[in-house]
């Protein structure tokens, strides 16, 4: 073979700077540092892990315990606070910081939960109809368009009525609700990949059509997956938020965000802080994981040719 | 007389995570009225961006500086963008490479073609149109009136190409900028669309840079041509000079690499370049070519390897002497 | 005497496409019946322009598309019969973009091991010495399998699809337009290798090309394909030398070469675009044919065989 004067992956020294391409991975981690929307919203994420995992260690009180002599304690920035109770207490007594740790583990829980569920069955069905197209596409897309046509809530609402409402209820029928988003995106990334020639000369390879889907497809998938899975597990726990808000999701006692902002209602005029604060927890933590699955979205964008 | 296009010392950086990109390096050359320049070469030499850097149309964050940068007696170099947004399409027009993405969707042929004139001059629609059925019949395309109400997708690549043509020369320009024309088109199309190009020029005493990598567009159309490669010309002069006897090492070596029906012998083995084009990432010292020259020496590491000149317009950079050059293969 | 590594015989291909919302779907006939035979050793150029079929013909002879009618032989068994695993051992395809055909996913050395992998063949330690082998054989540094597509240029990265197309030394390499998308200079070092390997590994080649002087140079007999059929085939040197169909001589003459002093030619082809839902009547060709009459409009032309080659035209030049 001819001999190559230049050495490869880069040019010679004298030519300028010795230029190595990176890998994938180290060009995916300089943008990540580089994004501020995906360092704020991980450290969000981090930390609301973090607290959930150490729940336990953390709060100074047990979250069920009720105290009705200490019941309606405002939080330490108000007059009558102490330290006590940063947070204060709610109608029964119980800490509120306390309850606020153990509500991030509630939401986290059922935020990741639904999200795998909807990951798996919107996965199995956007990349059927992707890869397929003709029939299968239609039975899926009617699949998408039915699910579409129907408001979540009103749905688990009325299958929890039906069935009565706990936490393992709540993930499932959130879960299978949920899944329209995954389908979609993975759908359309899926029919664009499968016109690549990589595909095609995998299967001139001989590689079977399961082989192509898992092996070929979907590590090209998994940017766009990854992304719409940190935007659904904000979208997971609002929605049980609202559902226990109403009454329709996790049962009392649990510390569950909403079901604190549904307990505190009543009291909303004369003790907000009832409400505000698992409201702004609520926030900060949708905020920060759709500031992460947007972050991640820019970061994995598609590279340019060299 | 001064030059149509007079351009010295251009050099475009764009700033990327890597370092500095010198995408264009002290480029010059000039064009008179009625003239073909083709700059030439492969991709990443910096040809496309030199004729962006001309219009003014570089990529956010690109760093244009020039010595001279002159048309038609104005200065453009420190020209304001509203000056040199009535310049293009009005005094100079550009002919993108892909026919498919350069047309707009939305707005039929003859929306499109009305408004490049509409942009620059006061004249009424009924003006515009007929203009535009003048020049769509002078590119060649049949029944011109009922042509303007279809839009880009009905029509083919080659039409699509002459309606680019066509629009170009909605305002009279003086000068055409054509990157890569043909590239994406058919073989058969291809000559007649060239064809059409020259004939224009010819009719409207344009002058035109044709930029391209196929150096048989060269031969046929240009006059004169300048080699370029890392950024930098490395070869300049009128194309019978150049294609007869080449001097600077790449040219030779592009020459080689051709296949000509007819010409190059079966069986044997085309000639090549060995290596890859370099990123002209970072400060650049010495030949750019050094590393797949088989001719390369020790001082072509060394800086200031300048653009010899032998007569007015035909140069080249190397340190190698003319005949030096000529005596063997690359 | 050896059946040819490839042979097809009426291949036809007719796609379903919608006409417009509600008006039903109509028949587009991307291949007319085309019948090839390539010997082993040899290199079958077959070019046309864009809408011609060439790429059609390709897919279905790697097995991705069913044809709609006729059949293709691999060294005499049909494909019908064979199934994928059997036709990827023996037919490999080379692609034109090198930046779409390799998984940007994927190392290099998973990329060309693949073949290997989906048959099955060999354990890892076997497969990895296999992978090596081939990489050095088309000039890339062994050490490269553990880089990714991206960091390659578009002559490596085609030098890998290459490596992953040899890998199982199949009995046909298919390369459409295999250095269309490479630099001039990096073209000629893929097309070296690919006539040293031809030499080396004794392989047959169908190469697919829009560019006359590639396959003239590479190729040792060409088809030449208009709207879904061959209008002209024949040993190479006698094509480019006395090329008879109208299209093989417009086709020839628009190839422009390097020589300055030369004006740009007359190909004599009219403007009319021929769409392929619609064919015109009769031969194919003949809206655009400078020798065309009355008869052209009606009637087919049937291919006429002489000496070893075929040209499908009322009015060919004598041979």
């Amino acid at each position: 073979m001819e001999a190559e004067k230049v050495r490869e992956g880069g040019f010679e020294i004298g030519l300028g700077l010795e230029v190595v391409f990176p890998t994938p991975g180290q060009i995916m981690q300089r943008r990540m540092l580089a994004h501020k929307g995906f360092l704020i919203g991980g450290v969000v994420f981090i930390l609301v892990v973090l607290m959930a995992l150490f729940a336990a260690q953390i709060s100074p009180h047990d979250p069920y315990r009720q105290d009705l002599a200490q019941r309606m304690i405002p939080p330490i920035w108000q007059a009558e606070g102490t330290w006590n109770h940063p947070l204060g207490t709610d109608s029964l007594g119980r800490d509120y910081l306390s309850r606020l740790f153990y509500g991030c583990r509630i939401s986290l829980l059922i935020g990741f939960t639904c999200m795998l569920i909807a990951l798996v069955i919107g996965t199995v069905l956007g990349l059927t109809a992707g890869y397929f197209g003709g029939k299968v596409d239609l039975a899926v897309s009617f699949l998408i368009t039915v699910r579409l046509a129907l408001p979540a809530v009103l749905v688990a609402i009325a299958v929890v009525a039906l069935i009565g409402g706990s936490m393992k209820v709540v993930i499932i029928v959130l879960g299978c609700l949920i899944w329209d988003r995954f389908a979609v995106v993975l759908r359309s990334s899926t029919q664009q990949i499968r016109s690549m020639d990589y595909v095609s000369a995998a299967k001139a390879a001989g590689c079977s059509v399961p082989w192509i889907m898992i092996r070929e497809i979907m590590p090209n998938l998994l940017n766009n997956l990854v992304v719409v899975a940190t935007l659904e597990i904000g979208r997971a726990i609002l929605l049980e938020a609202a559902l226990s808000f109403l009454g329709m999701g996790v049962m009392p006692p649990t510390p569950s965000w909403g079901l604190m902002i549904s307990e505190g209602k009543e009291f909303m005029l004369f003790d907000p802080y009832l409400i505000t604060i698992p409201g702004v927890a609520l926030f900060i933590l949708v905020l920060g994981m759709n500031l992460l699955g947007d972050g991640l979205r820019d970061v994995t964008a598609p590279e340019g040719r060299t | 007389m001064s030059p149509l296009l007079e351009v010295r010392g251009l050099n475009v950086d764009l700033p990327l995570a890597a370092g500095v990109l010198h995408a264009v390096r002290e480029v010059s050359f000039s064009l008179e009225k009625g003239e073909t320049l083709s700059l030439v070469g492969e991709s990443g030499c910096g040809k496309s961006m030199t004729a962006l850097a001309m219009m003014d149309l570089l990529p956010p964050g690109a760093v244009r500086r020039a010595e001279r940068l002159t048309f038609e007696d104005r200065d453009l170099a420190k020209a304001a963008e509203s000056k040199m947004a009535a310049l293009r399409g009005a005094r100079m027009a550009m002919i993108f490479q892909e026919p498919m993405t350069s047309l707009d969707p939305c707005y039929t042929i003859g929306n499109q073609l009305e408004e490049a004139l509409l942009v620059h001059r006061r004249v009424s629609r009924r003006e515009a149109r007929n203009r535009a059925v003048f020049l769509l019949e002078k590119v060649g395309i049949t029944a011109a009136s009922s042509r303007l109400k279809q839009y880009p997708h009905q029509l083919s690549g080659g039409l699509r190409q002459r309606v680019m043509i066509a629009m170009g020369l909605m305002c009279g320009p003086a000068m055409i900028i054509a990157d890569e024309p043909t590239t994406a088109l058919d073989v058969t199309i291809q000559a007649q669309i060239l064809a059409l190009l020259a004939s224009v020029q010819k009719e409207f005493e344009m002058g035109m840079i044709l930029i391209t990598h196929d150096l048989g567009v060269v031969a046929r159309v240009a006059d004169r041509l300048a080699v370029m490669y890392c950024g930098m010309v490395v070869e300049t002069g009128t194309v019978k000079e150049v294609f007869e006897r080449p001097l600077h090492p790449y040219t030779r070596g592009l020459m080689d690499c051709i296949p000509v029906p007819g010409k190059s012998l079966k069986g044997r083995k085309l000639g090549s370049i060995p290596g890859m084009v370099p990123t002209p990432i970072g400060e650049l010292t010495g030949c750019p070519f050094r590393n797949r020259c088989s001719r390369a020496r020790g001082e072509c590491a060394g800086s200031g390897i300048g653009l010899k000149e032998l007569s007015p317009g035909r140069a080249y950079r190397c340190l190698l002497s003319p005949q030096d050059c000529l005596a063997g293969r690359v | 005497m050896e059946p040819p590594v490839l042979q097809t015989v009426d291949l036809t291909k007719v796609y379903q496409v919608s006409a417009g919302a509600f008006k039903g779907k109509l028949p587009l006939q991307a291949v007319g019946g085309v019948s090839l035979a390539v010997p082993r050793g040899s290199v079958l150029g077959l070019v046309g322009e864009s809408g011609c079929g060439k790429t059609t013909v390709a897919k279905m002879v790697l097995g991705l598309e069913e044809p709609s009618g006729g059949d293709i032989l691999l060294s005499g068994q049909s494909l019908k019969k064979l199934s994928s695993k059997e036709i990827a051992g023996r037919v490999q395809p080379v692609f034109q973009d090198p930046y779409s055909s390799l998984n940007p996913r994927k190392s290099i050395g998973s990329i060309i091991s693949l073949p290997l992998r989906a048959l099955g063949l060999g354990r890892r330690a076997e497969q990895e010495e296999k992978v090596q082998e081939i990489m050095e054989v088309v000039g890339l540094p062994p050490r490269l399998r553990h880089n990714y597509p991206n960091q390659l240029s578009g002559g490596q990265r085609q030098r890998v699809a290459v490596a992953r197309a040899l890998i199982m030394r199949p009995e046909l390499v298919l390369c459409d337009e295999p250095t269309s998308a490479l630099d001039v200079s990096v073209q000629a070092q893929i097309l070296n290798l690919l006539m040293d390997l031809r030499q080396e590994l004794n392989l047959t080649y169908v190469l697919i090309s829009h560019d006359l002087a590639v396959v003239e140079h590479m190729a040792t007999r060409v088809a030449v394909m208009y709207l879904g059929r061959i209008v002209e085939e024949a040993e190479t040197e006698a094509l480019f030398r006395n090329p008879r169909h109208p299209y093989t001589q417009a086709l020839l003459s628009s190839v422009l070469t390097p020589e300055p002093g030369l004006s740009l030619p007359e190909t004599h082809l009219g403007v009319a675009y021929p769409n392929p839902i619609d064919p015109p009547s009769g031969c194919t060709f003949h809206p655009r044919c400078p020798k065309a009459d009355d008869r052209c409009s009606r009637e087919r032309p049937r291919p006429a065989l002489a000496d070893g080659s075929l040209v499908e035209c009322h009015h060919p030049a004598p041979g």
